[in-house]
């Protein structure tokens, strides 16, 4: 059985609709970030599909640059929860309600 | 050979990115996590991108999962698990990805369904990627390096503790 796009695509959507549903249904900050790095992942995987089989290195290129976006979210983002951490002390987002209190 | 291989990795993925995104403890699902990764850099390994590979490894795996690490041990284990509990926000988060990933699938399952076109020494070669990014896509390749070093920074600024408080 040969492999198509489709395949890599399909499982591309797979990955990034869990990583969609964490990010929606968790209320723990730390496993939100990981679920939009989860995303990252089934993003770079469909690009790297759609670079092989149109042959274009420029994709290739594209997932370097998507990698290097994600690890500035990651030092950003990180920093950012370790903040709201201090400031709330809490992680889960529907306890931080600075605005309402 | 190669489809063993992909159905191998592609579940191997697929688990992990569940059991990254279910766990209620936030270091196993780091864990996972750094477990997600290895799977689908193999998967790019497997399209003819070795070097996107190495790097995904390096980066996301390693660097990315040492500092979710850290921030998690900082974190009191006390306060950072909590209860599962069932609400109308999780209910709808479940469908409306669930609907995504519908939509996402019947847009990508369209014919016609050919295999890949044998890809050859220069598209698999990593001096074409680095050839790409130096030459066409410099300038980006900079501002991609301006964007890193702002974001250090940001970080530095962001997460020193209050000289003042």
């Amino acid at each position: 059985m040969t492999l198509t796009l489709q395949h890599y695509l399909v499982l591309a959507v797979a990955i990034f609709a869990v990583g969609a549903a964490g990010a929606c249904v968790r209320r723990n900050i730390l496993i939100i970030f990981m679920s939009i790095q989860v995303m990252f992942g089934a993003a770079m995987l469909a690009l790297c599909a759609f670079a092989r089989w149109n042959l274009l290195p420029e994709g290739k290129a594209a997932i370097f640059f998507v990698i290097a976006v994600m690890s500035a979210q990651a030092a950003v983002g990180l920093v950012l929860l370790v903040a709201a951490f201090r400031r709330c002390g809490t992680v889960f987002v529907d306890e931080m309600r600075l605005l309402r209190d | 050979m190669e489809s063993v291989l992909f159905y191998i990795f592609a579940v191997a993925a697929l688990i992990s990115a569940v059991a990254a995104v279910t766990r209620i403890d936030p270091l196993m699902s780091a864990l996972w996590l750094v477990g997600f990764f290895i799977p689908a850099a193999a998967l790019m390994a497997l399209l003819g991108a070795p070097v996107l590979a190495a790097l995904v490894v390096m980066v996301s795996a390693s660097v990315a999962m040492v500092m979710a690490i850290f921030v998690i041990m900082l974190i009191d284990p006390k306060m950072r698990q909590r209860q599962r509990l069932v609400r109308f926000g999780k209910i709808l988060g479940v469908a409306a990805s669930g609907y995504l990933a519908i939509v996402m699938a019947i847009a990508v399952a369209a014919p016609p369904f050919t295999a890949s076109p044998s890809s050859g020494d220069y598209f698999e070669s990593p001096a074409t990627l680095g050839r790409v990014v130096i030459s066409r896509y410099a300038l980006p390749f900079e501002l991609v390096g301006i964007m890193l070093l702002t974001a250090a920074v940001a970080a530095v600024i962001i997460g020193r503790r209050e000289a003042s408080s």
